[in-house]
């Protein structure tokens, strides 16, 4: 890695200095990053168009979940940047390329919720690495700070304002005569156009807010990589030896100071180490025994260079210093006992938190009409119950309708005979197409029958109604003739059907 | 199945209907495009319930009950409520005669057959409260002394779901006097039309106008008609349905407080009259169905959230009648 070539200044920082330093690159690299953003997403974007269709709600959380599909690209593009390289559009294929996790399942999965998201993105994308390295890696490199989890947090946040602030602005400067935003609809309403300025809207704060948040997590991976591997000191051995006599390069203006005392420095331990080996040590094959080497380090020591003995006075009050007092020790016993009635808390606390929750699921189950998540809920809008053909046929219709109605009048049994041909024939509106709910009484299934089929494809199914309202609801039967005749009618009409489906 | 009408003529079941169609079609002149409001405040004429009216300003609540009125004959009031209305205005008092030396008790408008309450909830409670106990009594008492209502006695209230300020909303319980809640809606543009060309067509002022409407019941046709809505025909599956409905009311989410069993009792005469109303002479599933809305959506109250969402009980009980399933076969 050539450090010497980087555009911004590598010394140790602390972390939140480390996120100016990206918002400060982002700000500089703006234009270039924003317009890779719209390269990267826009072909994603129409994608999820095509596969979400107009749902835009849907459309947003998709192009959302796949944030880290399309800032990647920005990350290569600004890790190259860094050291002076502005890759154009013809470098676009591997900035593109470069830009995808290797592995992206965990990415669009638990890596995708990581508050840490942006920070951790350059182990994958720059470094390449995977599996135990890249969790070793992470586990070295974490240093316990909170800053990236707020510069996630605070970019979620200006992307909402960014979003309001569109909203707003839309609302407010749209001329009259124009068709006004509904910012109701704009967020509830997902059939509207509005909503459709709102998502849109959001995508666009997106872009705004993507050269930010890669810019700061990148730099808080230099700040960190910077600190635990003394980039700033590398920097200014290499400083010295280019200002070094012999070395072809003249120290760069702005750096003359770092190179000066790396140039110091180093000259200073050569001339050290030099002048404390021992002759026999020039030798690769010298071997020192440990006596002599003790001895060695110890008349290294006592150099002045590694510091020496001052003796000092000076006057200090008197005062007896506060006795500390001992904390006051436990029994051994009463110690086991407390730690063992903490231990038994602390499980009975996880118990109950389990059941809690597990109370709390039962609950929002039974209450899951509430949330919508039923068709028990009251929804205006709501689309019939499916059609009942199932229960229709669990009733047990046997093959030959009118055989088996005109046997039960044979025994007798009217009410069976009539419930037979009625069921039957709701059966057959059902493979006509009628779609008939459980709550529909005669009238409305006659009612939803003549609605969907012509008068001739209804047949006699008014007739069958009619004459099954008279008989369960006014107990009156009809004539032998009349439920023959009825029945030849809607033997025809069911024979009829059938002919015109095959 | 015959009744005693007019005079001592019987009436039959398919006469009680036919007048009851004539009646309907002859308030219809009046009332251009709300169909089915007539034919609800029909329903309740032939149950003997009273109505509960709601509606906007200027969509012709008073219109309706001035037609009935009209068309069915007999003694029509009207009460004007207003916040300053004493029980004894609605009810009647005991006056001293100074002539005859004796208290002479003079009764109040709520004497008659059909009684129009414009703006009931404008009234204080204890006003309101005479004449609902009037209306379940059937009787009044001044001075002690119980004066009974001449049957029939039906009250038309009426009320605007807006402009609530300064009212007196009724409690459920009173609420529950009533057989139906009826909502009167805004006409649709083509019989808005219709109702504006007759209504201004040589016409001076903004009276109501009721002078084409023609007197096609008497009282006693109407207490016959009532009769025979009231032992109309109801095999034991719909009473069952009816049951059915109103208990899924009592458990369904999204209903605070459900119907009691007195909705139960309305929604069987609502049925009976939608019948005869529909020219049936038997009860079917769709009878009861067709009234669940007006019987129900007062006597039940949403939860707090679907309020707040906006939903309103007609809606939840589109749902409730969906999902109850009906004695089909």
């Amino acid at each position: 890695m050539e450090l010497d070539r980087a555009t911004a200044s590598l010394r140790p920082r602390d972390p939140w200095e480390g996120q100016d330093l990206g918002f400060a690159l982002a700000r500089a690299w703006f234009l270039p990053m924003w317009l890779l953003w719209w390269v990267s997403a826009l072909p994603l974007g129409v994608l999820c168009l095509f596969l979400t269709g107009p749902r835009p709600g849907l459309w947003l959380l998709a192009l959302w979940w796949l944030k880290p599909i399309y800032e990647g690209p920005l990350l290569v593009w600004a890790s190259r940047a860094l050291f002076g390289e502005r890759l154009g559009w013809r470098a676009l294929g591997p900035l593109l390329r470069d830009g995808l996790p290797r592995r992206m399942l965990p990415h669009l999965l638990w890596r995708r919720i990581s508050m840490r998201r942006s920070f951790l993105m350059p182990l994958t994308l720059l470094e390449g690495l995977q599996g135990s390295a890249l969790r070793q890696r992470r586990h070295v490199m974490s240093n316990g700070s909170g800053v990236p989890f707020w510069v996630t947090l605070t970019c979620y946040h200006f992307e909402i304002l960014i979003w309001a602030g569109i909203l707003l602005g839309v609302f407010f400067l749209v001329p009259q005569g124009v068709p006004r935003l509904d910012l109701l609809a704009a967020v509830t309403d997902e059939t509207s156009w509005a909503y459709w300025v709102s998502v849109i809207g959001y995508a666009f704060a997106f872009s705004l807010i993507a050269p930010f948040y890669v810019c700061a997590g990148f730099a808080l991976y230099l700040a960190r990589r910077t600190e635990l591997e003394a980039w700033d000191l590398e920097l200014a051995f290499k400083q010295a030896r280019a200002a070094s006599p012999g070395a072809n390069r003249a120290p760069t203006r702005g750096r003359d100071d770092a190179a000066r005392f790396g140039a110091g420095l180093a000259v200073a331990t050569l001339v050290l180490g030099l002048s404390l080996l021992p002759a026999g040590m020039a030798t690769a094959d010298a071997r020192t025994e440990p006596d002599q080497a003790r001895a060695l380090i110890a008349e290294i020591l006592a150099d002045p260079a590694f510091g020496s003995l001052k003796e000092r006075q000076e006057w200090v009050p008197i005062s007896t210093p506060a006795q500390e007092e001992e904390p006051a020790s436990l029994p051994r016993g009463v110690k086991a006992i407390l730690l063992a009635v903490a231990t038994s808390l602390k499980w009975l606390l996880l118990a109950l938190a389990v059941v809690a929750i597990a109370l709390l699921g039962v609950r929002v189950w039974r209450d899951r009409g509430r949330f919508g998540w039923t068709a028990r809920r009251a929804r205006p809008d709501r689309s019939p119950a499916p059609p009942s053909l199932e229960s229709i046929a669990d009733a047990g219709l046997p093959e030959d309708i009118a055989g088996a109605v005109r046997s039960r009048l044979t025994e007798g049994d009217r009410r069976g005979a009539l419930s037979l041909l009625y069921r039957a024939s709701l059966a057959h509106l059902i493979r006509l197409g009628v779609e008939i709910p459980d709550g529909a009484t005669e009238g409305e299934c006659l009612a939803l029958a003549s609605r969907r089929l012509s008068p001739a494809r209804l047949g006699p199914f008014a007739l069958v109604t009619r004459a099954w309202q008279r008989f369960a609801y006014a107990h009156r039967l009809p004539t032998d003739e009349a439920l023959e005749a009825l029945l030849d009618t809607w033997s025809r009409w069911t024979a009829d059907a059938e002919t015109v489906t095959t | 199945m015959t009744m005693t009408g007019t005079g001592d003529a019987p009436l039959a079941i398919g006469e009680a209907a036919s007048r009851l169609a004539a009646l309907e079609s002859m308030v219809a002149r009046a009332l251009i495009g709300q169909e089915q409001v007539i034919r609800e405040a029909i329903v309740a004429l032939a149950a003997a319930g009273h109505v509960l009216l709601e509606g906007l300003p200027g969509v012709g609540k008073t219109l309706l009950v001035r037609a009935l009125a009209a068309a069915v004959g007999g003694r029509f009031s009207r009460i004007q409520f207003t916040p300053d209305l004493m029980p004894s205005d609605v009810t009647g008092h005991a006056m001293f005669d100074l002539k005859s030396e004796e208290f002479r008790i003079r009764r109040g408008p709520i004497f008659c057959n059909l009684l129009l309450g414009d703006e009931i909830n404008r009234a204080p409670a204890k006003t309101q409260s005479a004449m609902l106990e009037a209306m379940q009594e059937q009787q009044v008492t001044i001075e002690g002394k119980a004066l009974a209502l001449a049957p029939p006695f039906l009250v038309f209230a009426t009320q605007n779901p807006i402009e609530q300020e300064g009212t007196y909303p009724l409690p459920q319980a009173q609420l529950d006097r009533f057989l139906l809640k009826v909502f009167i809606s805004y006409p649709e543009e083509r019989e808005e039309i219709a109702m504006v060309r007759q209504a201004t067509q040589g016409k001076v002022g903004d009276q109501l106008d009721t002078s084409q409407i023609e007197q096609v019941l008497t009282i006693e046709d109407l207490q016959a008609i009532q009769r025979i809505t009231a032992t109309l025909q109801m095999d034991d599956s719909i009473l069952g349905y009816a049951v059915r409905v109103v208990r899924t009311a009592r458990d369904w989410q999204g209903i605070e407080t459900g119907p009691g069993p007195r909705a139960t009792v309305a929604l069987v005469r609502a049925a009976r009259g939608h019948a005869l109303a529909s020219g049936s002479d038997f009860v079917t599933p769709d009878d009861v169905k067709a009234m669940a809305p007006a019987v129900l959506r007062h006597r039940l109250k949403l939860t707090a959230d679907l309020e707040i969402e906006g939903y309103r009980p007609d809606d939840v009980l589109r749902d409730l009648l969906a999902g109850v399933p009906a004695p089909r076969t």
